[in-house]
């Protein structure tokens, strides 16, 4: 008997066990339209999710195809000219670990042919004469260049090499060289650019394509850099040239001098960083007639009080030209069309710029664009003018981060590189979305709200490739450090989206990442 | 280096004196020189007391005014420039008594290159009439009201290889609105201004009324504004602005009666230079600081006293925080809800039920409602003596709470909410069905034991 009622407990208790199995069936219905059929785990795609009552839900679901070529800044060599008296000390300390501590993903770093070739190196412009007394890869401009190289070799960013044109306000810091051999002298022969296309001597326009290879082979065969990935010229092009198809013609003598000394294929060409903010002249005066490995442009349309839908217009108008010619479209240099001055922005100080900043990433990477630099990486003089459009201010304000410093760095310490973009369609104009699934398979959701009131969301990936445990950063007014330190919003709370959602509140205008980036 | 003249020195009851104290230009608010000097009280000194300017600017020039030192005028470029005008009364007839320091370089001289003319410029314009006047109008062709403006401008003359103070007397045509259209009405160059040191900056305009004899003998009156510039104690320029017509050079050649006896208007400065766009003082090292003002109104004889602060109200502004749930954090921008325009930083405690709730952080009131519930909340913002209390109901409501997502965290008590917890599948919630069989087990065992005793 004992047996018995031993066995049927028992029993009784596998009965139980075994029904584990099947307790799952009684989901409580949401007022969404995502049932909930079937659950599993990450690691499985799930058919559907339910998403609780008074939550909006977005789904990140497919990838628009494209990956990202980075997020990060202009940064120039002024820093570490004597004009900004950096001390060694302050430049690891307020510009390299900053550049660590942001993951700067990538740079434009402006250049000039007078750095290296001082004068002409010789008059045939096929045969590059390094030994020429007229070239030097090692002067005092050259070596504050490789001061940024080595910092961006080391800290993996990806570097624009943009020739500017030919400086005719050059004045070499030995004291020597006065203005371009290649462009001319300001103020003199009715020279009144600061920068002008190739146009003295015999042949100008090669002995610049000749100058930009020879550097560029230099850089990679003789200094071994790697960062330096792509190269550009004459950014802005509209304001350097009114003769049609110079451009064009330049390029095209550059990259096929680049084909000639055998290093073409080692570097992007991107341009033109158009302004005209019309991309049907930007497909019939550039992309028709030069072939760029990436189009860029530079991009100062808006600021706080644009609309979302706006920018998202924008942005599909110009990639659907470039997706013609199947190559990338990014954005060279960026920020607020609120100019006082070409080194200052009324808005430089607010809120506002990083808030509006969020947006407009989020706002082009879902119509298609792939990357994006701010202007600039942070305050410093440039040529005796305190340039006041940097993420963080200068030694003299105590390298004081500024608001767009913690929307920007949040963007680039949450994404990297070449990570696959999925575009999330919003409704309304006050939140937009959009989603990255790095190349370690991390996610970061990044989103906007532009609105006075709180939102509620409620974040749906389904995909059998979705995160599992992931941070949640939150960046308001309020919550930015009140001592301004160049770091990164620390996470407010842990979220965990293995089972298909994430929910989140936006608090009114914020900036939110939720990722697992690690 | 700086070439410049020397003085002349007229037999005068004052007599001026060359400080031997050499004041760098870099350093401000200097020693008062020896020798010529305006008395003044304190209440008399008109730079120290802002709320008698009105200061606008263009770009990154600006005007700081410093407690007991006056007002410094700085930053100015291509880009922009710093304008200002003593808006508490108009003027007719007056002496204007300064004493200032202008540091004024050229873009050479520091570095700078890339400019059309070697120069900068201090202006001192009056007989602005503009009603309301406001710091622009002290630019003869911003709303065409500045008729007369004393220039300073240091010029760098690359032919000659000299540096120029050169001082001038402009007459602007707005009586044709068209203040664009300046004359040099005189000009000497032996004010030695740009030495680095205080001077005493003096201009008198007084009405007139002067008989003529005219070339036939007959005799003639004629009147109008008699304006000199005393450098130090020492005229150095006089111009008659006289009544009658005056030619229209803009508008064809029509002619204007002007009544300058019968003018009168506002006294302002503002700043031009051909520094490069960006270029601020610590490179340029251009600035005007100007430590002592009196003015004197020459019909009474009485100058003009510092015009009393306006006593500024804290204001509570109409807006009210929106609804919010339990759990959110809502940050409340306080400065929608108070305005003030004193210099004092505002101070807040909010309290709720005389206890303090929230925290302030970046100008914001921030807080994380626990229940929900209506909560009247007192904003108690504070300026020195002054307090305003807003008193405003936050709304909580419960809302929708999500399921707990720490990761490895249950559900707290939502039960069948929870979607870590029992549709995770698996037997995540066996657990706690396991237990519910468990008396059934001591059961069996109390049974097992009845049985086997």
């Amino acid at each position: 008997m004992k047996k018995k009622i031993l066995c049927a407990v028992f029993a009784a208790f596998m009965l139980a066990a075994a029904g584990c199995g099947t307790a799952s069936g009684s989901v409580e219905q949401g007022s969404n339209s995502l049932q909930s059929e079937s659950s599993s785990k990450s690691g499985e795609e799930l058919e559907s999710v339910e998403v609780k009552k008074g939550y909006k839900a977005y789904e990140v679901s497919a990838s628009n195809g494209k990956k990202t070529t980075g997020f990060g800044a202009q940064f120039d060599t002024l820093i570490v000219e004597p004009q900004n008296s950096l001390s060694d000390e302050d430049w690891v300390k307020y510009q390299v670990n900053v550049i660590k501590e942001t993951n700067l993903q990538c740079v434009r770093v402006r250049f000039f042919p007078e750095c290296y070739e001082r004068g002409n190196d010789n008059d045939d412009p096929d045969v590059f004469d390094y030994s020429s007394p007229n070239v030097d890869f090692e002067s005092a401009e050259m070596k504050q260049y490789y001061k940024l190289f080595d910092a961006f070799e080391e800290n993996d960013v990806a570097v624009d090499l943009s020739w500017y044109g030919c400086r005719t306000t050059f004045k070499s810091q030995d004291g020597k060289i006065n203005g371009s051999w290649l462009g001319g002298v300001y103020g003199q022969d009715g020279v009144n650019a600061w920068s002008v296309m190739p146009r003295l001597g015999a042949n100008p326009e090669d002995e610049f394509a000749e100058s930009v290879s020879a550097c560029l082979k230099y850089l990679f065969e003789v200094k071994k850099y790697t960062c330096i990935k792509e190269f550009s010229i004459f950014p802005e092009p509209d304001g350097m040239t009114t003769e049609e198809g110079q451009f064009a013609r330049i390029a095209s003598k550059v990259l096929k001098r680049l084909e000639k000394d055998g290093i073409r294929d080692k570097i992007v060409f991107s341009g033109p960083a158009d302004y005209g903010n019309n991309p049907s002249r930007f497909d019939e005066m550039y992309l028709s007639k030069t072939k760029f490995d990436k189009a860029t442009s530079s991009v100062y349309k808006w600021d706080i009080e644009g609309y979302n839908e706006d920018m998202l217009e924008f942005a599909k108008g110009y990639s659907a030209v470039t997706d013609k010619y199947g190559i990338p479209w990014s954005i060279a240099e960026s920020g607020t069309k609120n100019f006082i001055d070409p080194v200052h922005n009324k808005d430089s100080e607010t809120y506002d710029r990083a808030l509006y900043m969020a947006r407009f990433m989020i706002n082009m990477m879902n119509g298609g664009c792939t990357g994006i630099k701010y202007f600039v990486f942070s305050d410093c003089y440039y040529d005796g003018a305190l340039n006041k459009l940097g993420l963080f201010c200068f030694s003299h304000e105590n390298w004081a981060a500024k608001p767009v410093f913690y929307s920007w760095s949040l963007i680039m310490k949450y994404t990297e590189r070449e990570s696959e973009i999925f575009p999330v369609e919003t409704e309304g104009d006050d939140v937009n979305m959009v989603a990255f699934k790095m190349p370690d398979g991390s996610w970061s959701y990044m989103m906007a709200n532009n609105g006075e009131e709180n939102v509620k969301i409620a974040v749906v990936n389904k995909r059998a490739d979705r995160p599992g445990d992931m941070n949640v950063y939150k960046l308001t007014e309020a919550r930015m450090p009140e001592n301004r330190e160049l770091k990164t919003i620390a996470k407010s709370e842990t979220v965990n989206a293995e089972n298909g959602v994430v929910y989140v509140t936006l608090p009114a205008r914020s900036f939110v990442v939720i990722s697992d980036k690690k | 280096m700086k070439k410049g003249l020397k003085w002349i020195f007229a037999a005068a009851a004052l007599t001026v004196a060359v400080s031997s104290l050499a004041v760098p230009a870099k350093q401000a608010f200097a020693e008062e020189q020896e020798g010529y000097s305006v008395e003044m009280t304190e209440d008399e000194n008109l730079a120290e007391n802002k709320w008698d300017w009105a200061t606008d600017k263009v770009g990154a020039a600006n005007t700081y005014f410093t407690a007991g030192k006056g007002f410094t005028v700085q930053d100015f470029n291509r880009g922009g420039g710093a304008f200002g005008v003593y808006k508490t009364n108009r003027l007719n007839e007056f002496k204007y008594s300064m004493y200032a320091n202008l540091n004024l370089t050229y873009p050479s001289a520091k570095g700078f290159s890339g400019y059309n003319f070697d120069y900068s410029n201090f202006y001192l314009s009056f007989l602005i009439d503009a009603d309301p006047v406001v710091p622009s109008n002290s630019c003869p062709w911003s709303g065409n009201a500045a008729y007369v403006c004393l220039s300073f401008e240091e010029r760098y003359d690359a032919a000659t290889g000299t540096e120029n103070d050169i001082t001038s007397f402009y007459v602007n045509e707005c009586w044709n609105r068209h203040g664009d259209e300046r004359a040099i009405v005189k000009d000497v160059r032996d004010v030695d201004f740009n030495d680095g040191k205080f001077h005493w900056y003096e201009l008198e305009v007084k009405n007139f009324k002067d008989t003529k004899t005219m070339p036939n003998g007959s005799a003639t009156t004629v009147t109008g504004k008699r304006i000199k510039f005393f450098f130090d104690g020492e005229e150095k320029m006089s111009y008659d602005l006289v009544d009658g017509e005056r030619a229209t050079a803009s508008a064809g050649g029509d002619r204007r009666y002007v009544n300058f006896t019968a003018l009168d208007g506002y006294l302002g400065y503002w700043t031009d230079t051909d520094f490069p766009v960006g270029a601020l003082k610590d490179k340029t090292d251009c600035f005007v600081e100007i430590q002592k003002v009196k003015i004197v109104d020459l019909s009474t004889g009485v100058s003009f006293k510092k015009c009393a602060a306006p006593e500024f109200e804290i204001e509570e502004l109409d807006w009210s925080p929106s609804e919010c749930e339990v759990g959110d954090e809502i940050e409340l921008k306080l400065s929608k809800l108070f305005a003030y325009e004193g210099d004092e930083t505002l101070a807040y405690e909010i309290t709720c039920n005389g206890e303090p709730i929230g925290e302030i952080r970046n100008g914001f009131w921030v807080y994380t409602p626990d229940k929900a519930g209506e909560f009247d909340i007192d904003f108690k913002a504070i300026a020195g003596s002054k307090t305003k209390i807003a008193y405003r109901t936050l709304r909580v409501s419960q809302g929708e709470q999500p399921p707990a997502q720490e990761s490895g965290k249950p559900a707290d008590g939502s039960g069948s909410d929870s979607q870590a917890g029992l549709t995770g599948g698996g037997c995540n919630g066996s657990l706690a069905l396991n237990f519910a069989f468990l008396p059934l087990i001591v059961a069996a065992g109390a049974v097992a034991k009845k049985f086997k005793k």
